[in-house]
């Protein structure tokens, strides 16, 4: 797996190639070409890399000195989630962002993003990995901005200021644990710290607490949540399905899941935080998507809730594993890694389906929409699978997930928090209900009369993820469990194995 | 382990496969659809009767697949069940041909119907909690898309409402089942049964958990108030399915998990009991001024179904044994009633009781079969109703329970609560001045008027031969109980008659003290019919300006009893603070960040 570098070499190479294209065929195709040909090798690349682990020594120089990539069951199974909804949204755009004029600089922005995003995953350093959060974060703030209308510039400049505090705390954190430990390389800080033994040190307790708001802001937790309804809801259709999609599982979730469990170790409070930061998270999100009347605020809402659902899987993964209840931890963060590739895949579908809705209607009011079953049957029906699946009705694909965090949380004593999850699984279905009631159910009022369904293209990706949305519950089956989901729990349980495996000890 | 070759297998997966071709048999012709809709619906009670007969009180394996959790089973409780869900499922087939012609997207409807019917015979057939639960939720959702199938705002609004309250019920019991889980190593359950796990009331406590799914599906009081909203709302033939079949299989749950692997708990005998006893009141009393048919029996419903749960919190055999029958009366007798409802709104086209009078002569077959229902509900002889009433009756007053007295007071009070409101459907319906609406009316076609006999004849049948059914439907799914003669109880039945006396004196004396009425006189001209009328609607307007009950009537009207607007209410204060604090200001947001970030340091370094 050489070409592992090529997940992070070819999005940024097209990063920069393709907004020069604007300058010599504005009118052609090549741009969509060139998209759907990196994507797609990003793609295969990703699903190639399941099952295949090791290191990419980047300019051959061995781990300690050089930056190395790292190929595990948790980097492949997020760059599959990262690559594959990045390929389905190419599909996409080369559609809906046809009215665009500067669809080179809108690419250009896309592939730094992607390429941010998989170097993310993929480094083996720590340095290395604020590099890579910062070009995906900047690419983002870009993004949010790109409709370049009142609205967006102000979303893109709170997007910008919150997200830069959020980054410059996860620089002071690597500065910290550099500090700590003299080292920058992630399994060189694992082992470290790991030889002196538990705890280490308020040094390290600072810096965990750095690490937890920097990668929280990007995860968007409450209380660092306030740029993301404003920028997911401003974004074009297709980047609001990245940013909701994967940005924020992979700038935050992700770092959260390798900084604090294999790198500098997570502790009791640590775990406490991430899981009631997680139910806050559902709680408030929720209810203020309830009250929202924008489709795509409320969605953007709705990932806040979603998020927390599996931030706080990690969390309660994490507190069994102090206590050394491995069996549940491991069924905590198999779920909540599950619901992680659910979410990405139904919040895609619904922000894609929102911005064919939007361009339809000419609206994101749901209160102005009304009978669009009878008008876009088709996006109405992938609609529905995708709320069917984000509130959680068996058997659609976000159900399973769901009830194994359930599981885990009930079964690790977790009552409390166990009575969140359902709570906001009801209210989940209520806010969703209320899309479907406003917006496809019903008469259709007069306005909406000529409205016409989407077109073929952005119909092939929304189809797909809408297949998703019933099919991907199958991955917990057995068989496909050892596959993708096992691997994940398995680096998440084995701290220190990540870095036996990276040192190659 | 799949047992093809077994009837009652391809009892589970026909309804389904009925529900992939009918809609394709749809796009090509009207008639072949309702055809094929009507044969898979016959084909469905056939498999039913026939695996149920070939039971012969043992039990068989369908599907057996432990390790993923997948466990059909049919035994003799739930071979009732299946049989029941298919008679009326057959039956609101058949209605629908006729019924549902006023309305488009036929395609969808009979798909849904023959989903929601799957679901609901896979329910009761799954012998696993967790294949129970998803089975559950299909029919959940299949009956939601059946509610708001008109797309009204009405209709919506009360799907949304029926699917938010089933689904929180839902994920309560879906917890309560992975506790089981836990506590208990299986989720199979005749092995839960088996495994007595309960018997320590410590942990039977999470069977709480069980009791707000089940008792939301039931309609249980106070998670009884979707259910009001949801019947009306659907067509009548889907109203018939829901209140005839569908709460009944929250019912059939709830014998399996309260009286087959709970082993009797005082707690939890007073618990039942109550909540018994209060649905039983709550559902009578409003039902007595409601103005819509629908909505009236949709009460009446949950009134009946406080009996249920009241013999099954008795925890005795009788008890238990009174409660099952109920629930095979009640799925009989409730089915014809919304299926004559229907009848009724198809031919005058109103809901509304003040709209309508003197069907009976218009309608003589539905009026018959109406009629059939509403005594055999109101409990009286011979009819099935007054049997299993009865056996409720008499299981009380061998009831060792401290409030058993009290317990019997309520069943008396809802006895006399039955006759008295569903005397008022009857008497306003079918007797009385025509009204414009009722003017045109005819008999129903054939479609309607024989799934309706057959009901009735039913419902005559298990009153005239009570014995049949107790020995082989109801002793073969709960074990022999000791039944005295029917009038070897005098108490239990006085008790019954007086009742009944007594409904029938709340119906009759507000009518004798009120003024006779006389044709308004006004230079000569008559006014029009409707005006000068006894409007027997509003009979019990009275009881409404009654001291005692005026805070509860009017609290009820405004929907402030309703657990759901309560919840509403809550959840909307929360939303409007939470969206006060987002100002969208960002040096707040960035106070937040900051604030954020002291609480974590203080507690991380703080803890050590």
């Amino acid at each position: 797996m050489s070409l592992v570098f090529l997940l992070v070499a070819l999005p940024l190479g097209g990063g920069f190639f393709l907004p020069l294209l604007d300058k010599f065929w504005e009118e052609s195709r090549a741009k969509e070409l060139l998209a759907w040909a990196i994507t797609l090798t990003t793609t295969v690349l990703a699903f190639l890399s399941l099952g295949w682990r090791g290191i990419y020594q980047m300019s051959g120089w061995p781990p300690p000195i050089g930056i190395n990539l790292v190929v595990d069951g948790l980097s492949a199974a997020m760059l599959i989630v990262v690559n594959a909804i990045a390929l389905l949204v190419v599909i996409y755009s080369s559609k809906y962002m046809e009215d665009w004029t500067p669809t080179g600089k809108f690419y250009g922005l896309f592939f730094l993003m992607l390429a941010g995003m998989n170097g993310v995953i993929l480094t083996g350093d720590m340095f290395n990995l604020f590099v890579f959060l910062e070009i995906a974060s900047i690419a983002s703030y870009a993004l949010v901005g790109f409709r370049r209308g009142g609205e967006e510039l102000e979303a893109a400049f709170k997007y910008l200021v919150l997200g830069s505090i959020g980054s410059s705390f996860v620089i002071f954190g690597v500065g910290l644990l550099y500090a700590a430990t003299g080292n920058l390389n992630m399994a060189r800080i694992s082992l470290v710290l790991a030889e002196r033994g538990g705890g280490g040190g308020a040094l390290i307790g600072i810096t965990s607490a750095f690490f937890l708001v920097g990668f929280g802001l990007k995860a968007a937790l409450v209380p660092f949540h306030a740029w993301l309804p404003d920028a997911h809801s401003s974004a074009p259709a297709p980047i609001s399905a990245m940013l909701s999609g994967v940005l924020i599982k992979v700038l935050g979730v992700y770092c959260l899941m390798r900084v604090f469990f294999n790198v500098i170790g997570i502790g009791e409070v640590q775990a406490n935080l991430l899981i009631w930061g997680g139910a806050i998270s559902m709680v408030l999100g929720a209810l203020l998507a309830v009250g929202q009347e924008d489709f795509k605020r409320l969605l953007a809402y709705s990932s806040i809730s979603q998020v927390g659902y599996i931030v706080m899987a990690l969390g309660i993964g994490g507190s069994l594993l102090l206590r050394g209840e491995e069996a549940i931890a491991g069924l905590a963060l198999l779920g909540g890694f599950f619901h992680l590739i659910n979410h990405a895949a139904n919040k895609a579908l619904l922000f894609l389906n929102s911005g064919a809705i939007e361009e339809a209607t000419g609206t994101r009011d749901l209160s102005k929409m009304g009978g669009l079953f009878h008008r876009m049957p088709l996006t109405g029906m992938t609609t529905l699978f995708g709320v069917l699946s984000i509130a959680g009705i068996p058997p659609f694909a976000g159900f399973w997930s769901k009830l194994i965090i359930i599981v885990a949380a009930l079964w690790g004593g977790f009552y409390p928090e166990a009575a969140i999850l359902i709570a906001v699984s009801v209210l989940t279905l209520a806010y969703y209900m209320r899309v479907e009631r406003e917006a496809f159910f019903g008469p259709v009022p007069d306005r909406l009369k000529s409205v016409r369904e989407a077109p073929a293209m952005m119909n092939l990706a929304t189809v797909v993820l809408a297949l998703g949305a019933i099919g991907l519950g199958a991955l917990y089956l057995p068989g496909l469990r050892e596959l993708v989901l096992q691997p994940v729990s398995q680096v998440l349980l084995e701290g220190l194995r990540y870095a036996r495996m990276v040192l190659g000890g | 382990m799949v047992a093809w070759s077994e009837p009652a297998f391809w009892l589970l997966l026909l309804p389904f496969g009925a529900a992939l071709i009918s809609p394709l048999l749809g796009l090509v012709n009207r008639r072949l659809r309702n055809g094929f809709v009507g044969l898979a619906a016959l084909g469905v009670l056939a498999l039913a009767l026939l695996a149920f007969s070939r039971l012969d009180g043992g039990r068989l394996e369908l599907v057996s697949l432990p390790q993923y959790h997948i466990i059909f089973r049919l035994d003799p409780l739930s071979g009732i069940m299946a049989s029941l869900i298919s008679l009326l499922g057959a039956a609101a087939a058949f209605s629908s041909f006729r019924y549902m012609e006023r309305y488009s997207r036929l395609n969808q409807y009979y798909a849904l119907l023959m989903l929601f019917l799957g679901a609901m015979i896979g329910a009761v057939l799954a012998a696993d909690l967790f294949t129970m639960f998803v089975l559950w939720e299909l029919m959940t959702l299949a009956a939601f898309f059946l509610v708001i199938f008109d797309e009204k705002p009405e209709s919506m609004a009360a799907g949304i409402k029926y699917l938010v309250m089933s689904e929180a019920g839902a994920l309560a019991m879906l917890a309560g089942m992975i506790l089981t889980q836990w506590f208990a190593g299986t989720a199979d359950i005749l092995e839960l049964a088996r495994s007595r796990f309960l018997a320590d009331p410590a942990i039977a406590g999470f069977l709480v958990l069980f009791l707000l799914g089940l008792g939301v599906k039931a309609g249980m009081a106070p998670l009884h108030t979707w259910l009001p909203d949801a019947h009306p709302a659907a067509p009548s033939p889907i109203s018939a399915l829901l209140s005839g079949v569908m709460i009944k299989v929250g019912l059939f749950w709830m014998v399996r998990v309260f009286s087959e692997m709970l082993p009797p708990i005082l707690t939890w005998q007073l618990v039942l009991t109550l909540l018994g006893a209060a649905t039983i009141l709550v559902g009578g009393m409003v039902a007595l001024v409601q103005t819509d048919i629908k909505r009236l029996i949709a009460y009446s419903s949950i009134s009946q179904i406080g009996y249920i749960i009241l013999g099954l919190g008795l925890a005795t055999s009788l008890g238990t044994a009174g409660a099952l029958y109920h629930l095979v009366n009640h799925a009989l007798f409730k089915g014809l009633l919304f299926l004559g409802a229907g009848a009724i709104i198809y031919r005058c086209g109103t809901r509304n009781l003040e709209e309508l009078g003197g069907l009976g002569q218009r309608m003589p077959l539905t009026f018959a079969c109406f009629l059939v229902a509403a005594l055999s509900l109101s409990g009286v002889p011979p009819l099935g109703g007054f049997y299993s009433k009865w056996m409720v009756y008499q299981a009380l007053v061998e009831s060792k329970l401290a409030i058993a007295p009290l317990l019997l007071g309520v069943a008396l009070a809802g006895t006399a609560l039955t006759l008295a409101y569903i005397l008022k459907v009857v008497f306003t319906a079918f007797f009385g001045p025509e009204t414009p609406a009722s003017r045109e009316a005819q008999e129903v076609g054939l479609t309607m008027a024989i799934p309706m006999a057959l009901l009735a004849a039913l419902c005559i049948f298990l009153g005239v031969f009570p014995s049949w059914p107790i020995r082989n439907l109801i002793e073969p799914a709960l074990g022999r109980i000791r039944l005295v003669g029917v009038w070897d109880a005098p108490l239990a039945t006085g008790l019954l008659l007086l009742g009944l006396a007594i409904g029938l004196l709340i119906y009759l004396v507000p009518r004798a003290i009120r003024v006779r009425p006389v044709p308004a006189f006004l230079g000569g001209e008559s006014l029009a019919g409707e005006d000068t009328r006894v409007r027997g609607t509003e009979i019990y307007g009275s009881l409404m300006s009654l001291k005692a009950l005026e805070r509860f009537y009017r609290q009820q009207g405004l929907g402030n009893l309703d657990i759901y607007n309560i919840a509403r209410g809550i959840r909307g204060g929360l939303t409007r603070a939470l969206r006060w604090a987002h100002s969208g200001l960002l040096p707040n947001y960035i106070a937040w960040v900051l604030a954020g970030l002291i609480l974590i340091l203080f507690l991380i370094l703080g803890g050590r």
